[in-house]
């Protein structure tokens, strides 16, 4: 039996090690992160834009993270001022960082983006806003009514002509919303004074392409 | 980068003596003597004498000196489903040594 | 002529002794062989059936998937085929579902031979490969629905289907250890050494996955160390097990050099477990963190070509074996496309290629050489081999053999082609700021539509393979009771097979 125990106790090791080095370790040096001032957690229909967020998938086709500006362009693409720090995520849980551009990176995009009704038309249609773009559109945020029964307080969406749905109002729901009140609240643009100086307190400096 | 790449020499020294240490002690507990021999412990003795069709036959014939008399395929031996692709041995001297499996008539289209 | 009765089982028939007898070889030789397979026949054949229905529901997501990128108005108004449910719906379907089971059904069955002894716990083993896809089906269903706990890889309800994925693993690698541990043999072959470790690696690796409280960055370090090592420790140990056993068996010869084969198990085990990081190049958490990780995914160079050079020298020299073997066309195929796919990942790792490649399809294509080329590959190659041995007759028809085998071979290589060219096209596009976004995404739009194309062969190749599957456990044992061959082999009478040049 002794092979066994010991291939057993090999790779268990081995494997714990390894957490130990990338995720125990830096678990401990991130406690130290606190998230900036000027960063508030996210509201009640925030939170309730993200789960949605989740929900739908996203993350599947947009990023959230800016690359430092020594390595590569994303700031030059306009998709933040400075690249993103840890202690822009502190609120986020989980992670959103996405591996995919399919879609713009949007950790900034309420700073890019800041219209409530941008957001809604182009959840509802995308290709009204972009045509070129191949995002699937998200008609559960909204409902469709007949023209007449819109209730008080309530405000349709304006579409561009021919993309509206014949003889009908597109109204948001209250998910509707949530998501761009999420969306609408992703800016990271507020200065960090030195993000290496960030990092260090964590163990290291920023990843900008390395020495 | 001091403050963090003193932890990570350390570790990786430590590891590597480690390891280092975990092959001594196997190697003088004998668990690598006769290594090569557990390379072969996958297979018995019909595994290495088994006729294999894309031999040649200098291959076959090593094969027979070495483990004995050539025994016949199964259908489906290699994974496959042609009874024409299992062997070079003729239909005629084809015989079954694994006698629980059921043995087949062989089948042809009607 | 009458066929002899199926043997009971562990009772040697009384033909057995006279039949090895007369042949030179020894009964317990035989015996042991029958017995492990006799023991784990009921539960890999249906580990083998549950996996071959998750590729087809799988890979039909895929395709939806993969269709709704260039055609987005495809089923968009209903939100349980949204893109991004669908999209994690075929991750779970072909890795939890197809692959993890069907390497399950091949470790059931390979351990026992590996071990000279019976399958021990089969019975439990059912059980919990049974807890397992109810866990995964909650888990896809809820997805379906909305409900996703967030991270990729990870995303089925911790609450939901963890229970049932944790009791029913446990249950199958319970039984996996109770073999080993009444192991009738001095040796542990390598590929115990590989699958005893998976089962070891993937428990501590969901634990950690899906332990609740990770946030921040964080959470993407414990996303991205899970995500990856479940590729590696899990899906990749599984699968190498596996190749180390089947080239070398058809074949008849022993692999190529063993000690390369102890180098490559632990030089995998200490360098894979650190490459997690490299999903993360440029991103949020300390250089130190990417840096390892990227020297560690480099170091990858040692156990991939220790394991490379042990299969492929092994096969050299006798690749006309693969016209006769389906198993070795495609587990040689894949052990290949293991090599391919380890190189790329040490190459895609490095900082100035992942400035390129970095969020865009060319990870996408990379991970499904890997995926597919390997492990489903694999996959096919051992249920190719193990099935007739459990059923006792060969496979009915070579040409949905070769049928299935050109489709997913040719619906691989125009997808990962397609796929890797929209992705460069795609990384380089957004790399000019000067270039609008807009024309990243259009650029993607061809290549797009060529790995559609390679996935309706794909699809194509796996309704032929589930068809085979089909029609070889329905035939009964052996008997000739069928007297017609299945209709898609009906010829006419002028012509046999030998006419055919088969």
């Amino acid at each position: 039996m002794t092979r066994v125990w010991l291939l057993a106790l090999g790779a268990f090791a081995i494997m714990a090690s390894a957490m130990s080095l990338l995720v125990f370790i830096p678990q401990a040096m991130f406690a130290s992160v606190e998230a900036a001032e000027a960063l508030p957690r996210y509201t009640q229909r925030q939170a309730r834009g993200r789960e949605l967020y989740i929900a739908n998938g996203c993350v599947y086709c947009h990023s959230q993270q800016v690359r430092d500006p020594a390595f590569t362009t994303d700031v030059d693409r306009g998709w933040g001022t400075r690249a993103t720090v840890p202690a822009d995520y502190v609120y986020d849980k989980p992670h959103l960082l996405g591996t995919m551009r399919t879609g713009p990176d949007l950790i900034n995009v309420g700073q890019r983006l800041p219209s409530v009704e941008w957001h809604l038309l182009h959840l509802y249609d995308p290709r009204a806003v972009n045509e070129w773009s191949t995002m699937p559109r998200f008609t559960w945020f909204f409902e469709e009514r007949d023209e007449g029964q819109l209730i008080p307080g309530e405000k349709p969406i304006t579409l561009p002509p021919g993309r509206a749905p014949k003889g009908k109002i597109v109204v948001p729901t209250e998910d509707g919303y949530a998501i761009v009140d999420y969306l609408i609240s992703l800016n990271r643009t507020y200065p960090v004074s030195d993000t290496n100086r960030v990092m260090k307190t964590i163990g290291g400096r920023g990843d900008h392409g390395g020495k | 980068m001091i403050p963090s790449s003193i932890p990570i020499i350390l570790m990786t020294a430590l590891f590597t003596a480690g390891a280092a240490f975990v092959l001594a002690w196997v190697w003088r507990r004998g668990f690598l003597r006769d290594f090569d021999a557990q390379s072969r412990s996958i297979f018995d003795e019909r595994d290495f004498r088994v006729v294999r069709p894309w031999e040649g036959p200098v291959d076959q014939l090593e094969r027979e000196m070495r483990f004995g008399t050539p025994v016949a395929p199964r259908p489906g031996e290699w994974g496959d489903a042609d009874p024409a692709c299992t062997g070079a041995v003729p239909p005629s001297s084809r015989h079954h040594d694994d006698a629980p499996a059921p043995s087949t008539p062989r089948r042809r289209p009607a | 002529m009458t066929a002899p009765p199926r043997p009971p089982s562990h009772t040697p028939s009384p033909d057995l002794a006279a039949v090895a007898a007369s042949r030179g070889l020894a009964p317990e030789d035989l015996e042991i062989r029958l017995r492990a397979d006799e023991s784990s026949r009921r539960i890999v054949l249906l580990a083998f059936s549950v996996a071959i229905v998750w590729l087809i529901v799988g890979s039909a997501f895929g395709e939806l998937a993969s269709l709704k990128l260039h055609w987005p108005e495809l089923l968009t108004r209903t939100p349980w085929l949204t893109f991004g449910r669908v999209r994690t719906a075929h991750l779970h379907l072909v890795n939890y579902g197809w692959a993890s089971t069907a390497l399950i059904g091949t470790a059931l069955w390979l351990l026992p031979r590996l071990v000279h002894t019976e399958l021990k716990g089969a019975g439990h083993a059912a059980v919990g490969a049974i807890l397992f896809n109810i866990g995964l089906v909650l888990g896809v269903i809820g997805v379906l629905m909305g409900y996703s706990d967030g991270m990729e890889w990870l995303e089925a309800k911790r609450w939901v289907s963890a229970p049932f994925l944790v009791l029913g693993g446990g249950l199958i690698g319970l039984a996996m250890f109770r073999t080993v541990a009444a192991r009738r043999t001095d040796h542990l072959y390598v590929s115990v050494w590989y699958i005893l470790g998976a089962f070891i690696w993937f428990p501590m690796l969901y634990l950690l996955g899906k332990w609740p409280g990770w946030s921040g960055v964080e959470s993407a370090a414990v996303n991205w160390f899970f995500a990856h090592n479940v590729l590696g420790f899990w899906l990749t140990a599984m699968s190498v097990g596996a190749a180390y056993y089947f080239i070398p068996k058809v074949l008849g010869r022993p692999v190529h050099s063993y000690q390369l084969s102890l180098l490559g198990f632990w030089s995998l085990a200490c360098f894979y477990s650190l490459n997690g990081m490299h999903h993360l190049v440029g991103g949020p958490i300390p250089t130190w963190m990417v840096t390892t990780s990227i020297v560690a995914s480099v170091l990858m160079f040692i156990p991939v070509f220790a394991t490379g050079i042990n299969l492929h020298m092994t096969v050299v020299g006798r690749f006309t074996a693969l016209r006769y073997s389906p198993t070795l066309r495609f587990v040689v195929i894949g052990a290949l496309a293991y090599t391919a796919v380890s190189l790329q990942g040490s190459f895609s790792a490095l900082r100035e290629v992942s400035r390129i490649t970095h969020f865009t399809h060319w990870t996408v294509a990379h991970s499904h050489v890997g995926g597919y080329g390997f492990v489903t590959f694999v996959c096919f190659g051992a249920i190719y081999y193990i099935v007739p041995r459990l059923v006792g007759h060969e496979w009915p028809s070579s040409k949905l053999i070769r049928w299935h085998f050109n489709l997913v071979l040719g619906g691989i290589a125009i997808y990962v082609l397609a796929l890797t060219w929209a992705g460069v096209a795609q990384g380089l596009a957004m790399l000019d700021p000067q270039i609008p976004f807009s024309e990243s995404v259009r650029r993607t739009i061809p290549g797009l539509y060529g790995r559609s194309v390679g996935g309706v062969l794909m699809n194509l190749g796996h309704l032929v393979f589930a068809y085979h599957f089909f029609l070889m456990l329905r035939m009964p044992q052996g008997l000739g009771k069928r007297k017609r061959p299945p209709f898609h082999e009906a010829q006419p009478i002028l012509y046999t097979r030998e006419a055919e040049g088969a």
